[in-house]
C-alpha cells in the first residue's frame, strides 16, 4: 500500500466518560491531521482531554463519535483483535512511568513486540540490540529495569515502542518522571528517532520546556482543540527557549550575582 | 509458538521468584492439599499391604475353620445335635447372662479334634497339618473375669484383668509365621514346658514384670514362669480379630497347661490347616465343609477378596478426603490469582499496547498458575511424606498392627497430576479476567481497576471448570455421571455457602457495635470491604473445624452417655450376675460381709409371653388382636426404613410384645439404689402390693402402640409346654421415661418380686452393687467360690468401649485435623494477600503514628473475629446435629460435651490467629517510606 501523507487523521472526535453519575465530555469534537515525520505535541491544562485524545488515537479506547485513521486505516470500529494488531504494527507507546516489564532485561523488553507480531519483520534480539544502540544504551542490554536509571529506562521504553517500526510514536508525558538532565537526553533521543527514521512523534505534555522543543503544538482546553501552532512562533515559548539557553551558558547566574 | 511459551514460562518464574511471601503461601495452599492426598493415599496403601500381604500368615494357615461362640442358627439345630451325639461337638453350659432363655452353645472337644485329625489323615494323608488352640475362656468370660482371664505377679500382687489366654502348640503355631519375643527369640524356644508362660508387652507393662518373674493365672493351681515378652500385635492378624488381646493383653501357654485349670478339658473353637500343596485349598475347603457343615471356614482366597475390598474402600475414602482438602486449598489459589491479576492490570495493559491479545494474556497467567501448581505439588509431596509418619502411628492403632512404610509411585503421581490440574483449573477464571483488562488502563494507572471476565465468559469458564473437575472426580469415583452430579452439587453448595457467609460477614461488619474502640471499628470495616475473599476463606475454615468437631463431639458424647448410664448415677459400679436363684442368699451374704459395699439391690427378670389383654372397658383382646393393634399404631417400620432397612422383613408385633414381656421383679421391702421415675398415670407400688399380681410399666412407644393403659389386665404365660403357667397382672401405674435408659436400671416393666409363683424361674438375676473401687478384687475373690456368679465392673465396660471408641476415632480425627490445617494455611495465604493489597494503607497508618504492634493487633483482631465466626458455625453445626440426634432418640442433652465444643472453638480461633501472625508480622514491620515510594 502506498504511504499516505497523513499518518494520523481524526474527524470530529468526541469522547464522553462516565464518572459516577456524571457524564464528562472529555473531547468535544477534535479534528486533527498529522503528517508523516512530524514532531508534534499536545498540551493543555489538567483535565483538558490530552490523555483521552492520546488513548483514542492510539487505539486504546474507542470514541463516542467521530473517526480515527492511522496510516490509512480507519480504526474507529475495529474489534479488539484488529486493534491489537494495529497497535503492534503501526503504533509505539512511551509512558510517563516507563512501564517496562520488571522481570525482563532491556533487550527482552524491547524484543517483546516483535515476538508477538503476527508477521515478524525483524529478528527480535538483533533488532533490539540495534535500537538500544541507536538510543545509546547498548551497554545495558542485559540489565533489568531496576538496574537502570530513569533516563535509561525511558530510552529502553522508546526502543520497545520502535521495535516493529511503527509509523506513529505516541508519548504520554515521557519526561514527567525524569530530572532535567535525563529529560534532555530523552528529548534528544526522540528527536533523533524522528529525524533518523521519519517516525511521526506525538508527545502529550504539560511542560513548557518540552513544548518549546517541538515543531508543532496543538492545545486542548476543555476537550476543544483551541490552537495549532508552530512553537517557534509563540512568544511565550520563545521566551522559555531563551531562558533555557541562558541557563545553560551560565548567563543567568552571572546576571543574578551582578544585581 | 515455542518462543511465546518460553516467554510465558520465564516471565512466570521470575514473577513468582520476586514475589516471595505471596508466592510461598500460595504454594503452601496447594502443598497442604497435595500433602493430604499423598499422605492419606500412602497410608491407605500401607494398610492395603498389611491386609493383603502374607495372607497365609494372617489366616494362620491355608484354611481356618471356626465354630463361633454365640447364637447358632435354629436351622442347624439338628446337625449340631447330631455332631454332639457323634462326639464331635460338646454342649457348653450357658454362661454370663443366659439363664432359662439362653441359646445352647457348642464347642469342639478333644474327641472332636481327634476325629477331625483322623479324617484329615485318612482323606489327605501327609498333606495337611492341623493345629488349634485350647480355649479356657470365651469373650463373655474375658469380659466378666472368668477362668484364666487375670494374671497376677506373685511377688508384688499387681494384676491385669480381661486378659486373653492363648493355649497353643508352640512348636508349630502359627503356620506361615513366626512369633518372636521382643529380643528375637522364637516362641517355640521360649515355651518348653507347661509351666512356661509368655506374655505380651501390654500385659508386661501392666504387671511391671521382666523375664523370669513368677506369675499366677486365675483358675490355675500352679504358678508359671515368665519366659518371654512378645509384641502386642503378635495376636492381631487383622483389624477385626484380636482386638481384646490388643486392648488388654494376652499370654501364651502350652496346650498341656490345661491340666492345671481344674474342671477344664481341651476344647477349641478354631482349627488351622496348613496344606503341603496350597493350590489344593479350594478342593480341601469344599471337602471339609461337606464333612463338617456346622463349621465355617476362611481360606486365603476369601481373605484376599475381603481384604482387597476393604483396602479399596479405605483407599477410596481417604482419596476423597484428601481431595476435599485439596479443593479447600484451591480457595487460596483463586484468591492468589485474583490478587496477582489485580496488581498487574497496568502490566497487562502495557502488554496489550505492544500487541498481546486477550487470549495470550490469559495464557500468560494460566502458565503462572500451572507453574504454581507444579511447584506446590512437589512441595506437597515432600510434606506428604513427612505427614505420613504422623498419620502412620494413628493408623497403626486403628488396625492394631505395624504398618511398613513405603514410598509408592501412585500417590506421588496422583498428587502431582491432581494438584497441578486443580490449581490450573481454579486459576482459570481469574486469568480469564486478566485477558479482559482494557489497554486504556495504561493511561490511568492510579485508577483502581478490578478486572472482570464478563458474564458469558464466566459462565463458560465455570462450565469448563466443572467439566474438568468432573473428569478428575470420575477417575476417583469410577463413575462419570455420579462425578458430574457430585461436582455440580458441590459447586452449588459451595456457592450458596459462600453467599451466606458473605452475607453474614456483611451483617457483622455493618451492624456489630465497635463500642467506641477504634481498632475494632477499623477491623470491622476492613472485614466488610474484603468480605468476598473473607467468605471463601471462612468456608475453608468452617469445613475443617466442622469435620473435626463432628468426630470429636460424637466420640465424647458416646463416652459421656456410657459413663452416665453405667456409672455411679446408675447406683452401682459392679454388676454381679447369677445363673441360679439359689445363689442369691450366698451372694447377698457375701455382699453383706465384704468391706466397702455401700449398697446393693438384687433384681430378677422374668421372660414371659403376653397372650391376651382385658382392657379397662372390658374388651378382651387375644394375642393376634393385640398385634394387629400394634401394627396399626407403631411407626417402627418407618424408623427401620429411615435407617435403610427393609421394613417388610420385621414382625412389628413380635418385636413390640417382646419388649413388653421382660418383667423386672423388685423387692418392695428394699429401698432401690436408683430412685424410680415419677408416676404419670395410676399409682406407684405400696407395701401392700408385695406378692400381688400387679404391674407398673414405663412410658414407651411400645406401650402406646399396644394401647396398654392403667386398669388393663394382662395375661402372661411363663414356661413352655406342659409346665407353662398363665398369670394375670393388673396394670396399676405408668412411669415417666427415664433420662437415660441404663442397662443397670433393669427392665422398664416392674412387678413385685413375689408376684409370680416360685416355680417360675427368672431369666436373669443380677445384683447392682455400689462398692469402693479398692474392695472390688476382694469381692471378686469372695464371689469366685459361689458357683454360677460373674462379676462385671461397669468401669471396665466403659473403659473397653472408650478404648475402642478412641481407637476407631483416632484416624478420622487425624484426617479431620488435616482439613483444619488446610483451613489455617488458606487463612495465612489470605492474610498475606490482604496485607499486600493494604501495604499503602498500613504505611499511611504508621506514617501518622500507629505503632507496629497496634497495626498487627488490628489485623489479628480482624482474623480473630473470622476465626470466632468459623468456630461458631463449624462447632455449632456439630452441636446442632448432636441435639437433633439426641432429641430424636429421647436422650438427655446433658451428655453433649460442651467443654469439648468450647475447646474446639478455641482451637479454631487459635489457628486463625497463628496463621495471621505468621504473615502479618513481616508486613506490619515494613518502613512506611519504602512502601509509599513503591506503591
Amino acid at each position: 500500500m502506498a504511504e499516505t501523507p497523513h499518518v494520523l487523521q481524526t474527524q470530529d472526535l468526541k469522547k464522553d466518560l462516565q464518572v459516577g453519575e456524571v457524564t464528562v465530555h472529555a473531547l468535544r469534537g477534535v479534528t486533527l491531521n498529522v503528517q508523516r515525520g512530524e514532531f508534534m505535541g499536545i498540551i493543555g491544562p489538567s483535565g483538558s482531554g490530552k490523555s483521552t485524545l492520546l488513548g483514542l488515537i492510539g487505539g486504546l479506547d474507542s470514541p463516542t463519535s467521530g473517526t480515527v485513521t492511522i496510516d490509512g486505516i480507519d480504526i474507529t470500529n475495529l474489534n479488539e483483535r484488529a486493534l491489537t494488531r494495529v497497535r503492534n504494527e503501526k503504533i509505539g507507546f512511551v509512558f510517563q512511568f516507563f512501564n517496562l516489564i520488571p522481570t525482563l532485561t532491556a533487550q527482552e523488553n524491547v524484543s517483546l513486540p516483535i515476538q508477538f507480531a503476527k508477521k515478524r519483520k525483524f529478528n527480535p534480539d538483533k533488532r533490539a540490540a540495534e535500537l538500544l544502540e541507536l538510543l545509546g544504551i547498548a551497554d545495558r542490554l542485559d540489565h533489568r529495569p531496576t538496574q537502570l536509571s530513569g533516563g535509561q529506562q525511558q530510552r529502553v521504553a522508546i526502543a520497545r515502542a520502535l521495535a516493529n517500526g511503527p509509523a506513529l510514536l505516541l508519548c504520554d508525558e515521557p519526561t514527567g518522571s525524569l530530572d532535567s538532565e535525563s529529560s534532555a537526553t530523552v528529548m534528544k533521543a526522540l528527536r533523533d528517532v524522528q529525524r533518523n527514521t521519519n517516525t511521526t512523534v506525538i508527545i502529550v505534555t504539560h511542560s513548557m520546556d518540552v513544548a518549546s522543543q517541538l515543531d508543532r503544538l496543538v492545545t486542548l482546553v476543555d476537550g476543544h482543540l483551541v490552537s495549532d501552532v508552530d512553537p517557534q512562533s509563540s512568544a511565550q515559548l520563545a521566551a522559555v527557549a531563551l531562558l533555557k539557553e541562558k541557563r545553560a551558558t551560565g548567563e543567568l547566574a552571572a546576571a543574578a550575582v551582578q544585581r | 509458538m515455542i518462543e511465546k511459551f518460553s516467554f510465558y514460562f520465564r516471565h512466570s518464574f521470575n514473577d513468582l521468584r520476586v514475589n516471595g511471601q505471596r508466592t510461598f503461601f500460595a504454594l503452601l495452599c496447594i502443598a497442604a492439599g497435595v500433602a493430604a492426598v499423598v499422605s492419606l493415599q500412602t497410608v491407605a496403601l500401607m494398610i492395603g499391604d498389611t491386609l493383603t500381604g502374607n495372607l497365609q500368615a494372617t489366616n494362620r494357615g491355608d484354611i481356618q475353620a471356626s465354630l463361633e461362640f454365640g447364637f447358632n442358627d435354629d436351622e442347624q439345630g439338628a446337625i449340631l445335635e447330631q455332631a454332639v451325639a457323634e462326639g464331635l461337638l460338646e454342649e457348653l453350659p450357658s454362661s454370663g447372662f443366659g439363664g432359662a432363655g439362653a441359646q445352647t452353645q457348642y464347642i469342639i472337644g478333644a474327641e472332636g479334634v481327634a476325629q477331625i485329625q483322623a479324617w484329615i489323615d485318612s482323606t489327605y494323608p501327609d498333606q495337611i497339618e492341623l493345629t488349634y488352640p485350647w480355649v479356657i475362656s470365651d469373650i463373655a468370660a474375658i469380659f466378666t473375669g472368668g477362668i484364666g482371664t487375670s494374671v497376677t505377679d506373685s511377688t508384688t500382687g499387681d494384676s491385669g484383668s480381661q486378659v486373653t489366654p492363648v493355649l497353643i502348640d508352640p512348636a508349630v503355631y502359627p503356620f506361615y509365621d513366626e512369633i518372636e519375643s521382643v529380643d528375637g527369640t522364637p516362641l517355640s524356644e521360649l515355651i518348653q514346658s507347661p509351666t512356661d508362660i509368655v506374655i505380651d508387652e501390654k500385659l508386661a507393662e501392666t504387671l511391671g514384670v521382666e523375664v523370669g518373674a513368677t506369675l499366677r493365672v486365675s483358675g490355675a493351681d500352679v504358678d508359671f514362669t515368665l519366659r518371654g515378652i512378645v509384641p502386642t500385635e503378635a495376636e492381631v492378624t487383622s483389624p477385626t480379630t484380636g482386638i481384646f488381646a490388643a486392648l488388654f493383653g494376652f499370654y501364651y501357654l502350652e496346650r498341656d497347661a490345661i491340666q492345671y485349670f481344674e474342671g477344664l478339658t481341651g476344647r477349641t473353637d478354631k482349627l488351622y490347616l496348613k496344606l503341603a500343596d496350597p493350590t489344593m485349598t479350594a478342593e480341601v475347603n469344599r471337602a471339609f465343609l461337606t464333612q463338617y457343615p456346622y463349621l465355617e471356614t476362611d481360606t486365603v482366597d476369601t481373605l484376599r477378596q475381603d481384604n482387597e475390598a476393604l483396602a479399596n474402600q479405605i483407599n477410596q475414602v481417604v482419596t476423597v478426603v484428601g481431595l476435599v482438602s485439596l479443593l479447600l486449598g484451591s480457595i487460596g489459589i483463586i484468591n492468589t490469582m485474583q490478587v496477582i491479576v489485580r496488581r498487574r492490570t497496568v502490566e497487562v495493559a502495557v502488554l496489550k499496547t505492544i500487541g498481546l491479545e486477550a487470549g495470550e494474556v490469559t495464557m500468560l497467567f494460566l502458565v503462572e498458575a500451572f507453574i504454581m501448581g507444579v511447584l506446590g505439588s512437589i512441595l506437597g509431596i515432600l510434606l506428604g511424606w513427612a505427614t505420613t509418619f504422623v498419620i502412620k502411628g494413628v493408623a497403626e492403632s486403628l488396625v492394631a498392627q505395624a504398618l511398613p512404610f513405603r514410598i509408592a509411585l501412585a500417590p506421588i503421581v496422583n498428587g502431582i497430576i491432581v494438584g497441578t490440574l486443580v490449581t490450573t483449573i481454579f486459576g482459570f477464571l481469574p486469568t480469564l479476567a486478566a485477558g479482559q483488562v482494557r489497554p486504556g488502563v495504561v493511561l490511568r494507572p492510579s485508577d483502581t481497576i478490578i478486572p472482570r471476565a464478563g458474564l458469558w465468559r464466566t459462565l463458560g469458564a465455570l462450565i469448563i471448570i466443572i467439566a474438568a473437575l468432573s473428569g478428575v472426580s470420575a477417575i476417583i469415583l469410577g463413575n462419570l455421571p455420579t462425578a458430574i452430579l457430585v461436582t455440580i452439587g458441590a459447586f452449588i453448595a459451595s456457592g450458596i455457602l459462600v453467599l451466606l457467609l458473605s452475607f453474614l460477614i456483611w451483617i457483622i461488619g455493618r451492624f456489630f457495635p465497635s463500642l467506641g474502640i477504634v481498632d475494632l471499628k477499623i477491623s470491622l470495616r476492613q472485614m466488610l470491604a474484603g468480605r468476598g475473599r473473607g467468605a471463601t476463606t471462612l468456608l475453608a475454615l468452617v469445613v475443617g473445624v466442622f469435620s473435626l468437631s463432628l468426630i470429636t463431639l460424637f466420640a465424647d458424647t458416646i463416652n459421656n452417655t456410657l459413663s452416665t448410664a453405667l456409672g455411679s448415677a446408675s447406683g452401682g459400679n459392679v454388676i454381679v450376675a447369677m445363673t441360679n436363684r439359689n445363689s442369691i442368699p450366698q451372694v447377698t451374704a457375701a455382699l453383706d460381709e465384704t468391706e466397702g459395699v455401700v449398697a446393693y439391690q438384687v433384681s430378677q427378670s422374668f421372660g414371659g409371653t403376653l397372650v391376651s389383654m382385658e382392657k379397662p372397658d372390658g374388651a378382651l383382646l387375644d394375642r393376634d388382636a393385640i398385634m394387629a393393634t400394634i401394627e396399626e399404631n407403631s411407626n417402627l417400620r418407618d424408623t427401620i426404613a429411615a435407617f435403610g432397612g427393609d421394613p417388610d422383613e420385621i414382625d412389628v408385633g413380635e418385636i413390640v410384645l417382646a419388649g413388653l414381656s421382660n418383667l423386672s421383679g423388685i423387692d418392695l421391702g428394699v429401698t432401690p439404689s436408683t430412685a424410680p421415675t415419677a408416676i404419670l398415670r395410676g399409682r406407684d407400688f405400696t407395701d401392700a402390693d408385695a406378692g400381688q399380681p400387679v404391674i407398673i410399666f414405663t412410658e414407651s412407644d411400645n406401650l402406646t402402640s399396644a394401647e396398654i393403659e392403667v386398669g388393663a389386665k394382662l395375661i402372661y404365660e411363663f414356661g413352655e409346654d406342659a409346665s407353662a403357667q398363665q398369670i394375670t397382672l393388673e396394670v396399676i401405674g405408668i412411669r415417666q421415661r427415664p433420662v437415660i435408659n441404663s442397662p443397670t436400671s433393669g427392665s422398664g416393666t416392674q412387678i413385685p418380686l413375689d408376684a409370680l409363683p416360685s416355680v417360675i424361674a427368672p431369666s436373669t438375676i443380677q445384683a447392682l452393687v455400689n462398692i469402693a473401687d479398692e474392695n472390688i478384687p476382694e469381692l471378686r475373690r469372695t464371689l469366685s467360690t459361689v458357683p454360677g456368679t460373674f462379676v462385671l465392673e461397669t468401669a471396665v465396660f466403659v473403659q473397653l468401649l472408650s478404648s475402642l471408641l478412641a481407637t476407631f476415632s483416632a484416624f478420622p480425627t487425624m484426617v479431620a485435623l488435616l482439613g483444619l490445617v488446610v483451613g489455617g494455611v488458606v487463612i495465612a495465604n489470605s492474610v498475606a494477600l490482604t496485607t499486600l493489597e493494604r501495604r499503602r494503607e498500613i504505611a499511611v497508618m504508621k506514617a501518622v503514628g500507629l505503632q507496629r504492634e497496634r497495626v498487627l493487633g488490628m489485623i489479628l483482631l480482624e482474623n480473630g473475629i473470622m476465626g470466632l465466626i468459623g468456630g461458631l458455625i463449624g462447632v455449632g453445626l456439630g452441636v446442632l446435629m448432636l441435639v437433633i440426634l439426641l432429641s430424636a432418640s429421647g436422650s438427655s442433652l446433658s451428655v453433649i460435651p460442651f467443654g469439648t465444643a468450647l475447646l474446639l472453638m478455641g482451637l479454631c480461633i487459635g489457628v486463625a490467629l497463628i496463621a495471621a501472625t505468621t504473615t502479618a508480622w513481616g508486613a506490619s514491620g515494613e518502613k512506611p517510606l519504602n512502601v509509599l515510594r513503591s506503591e
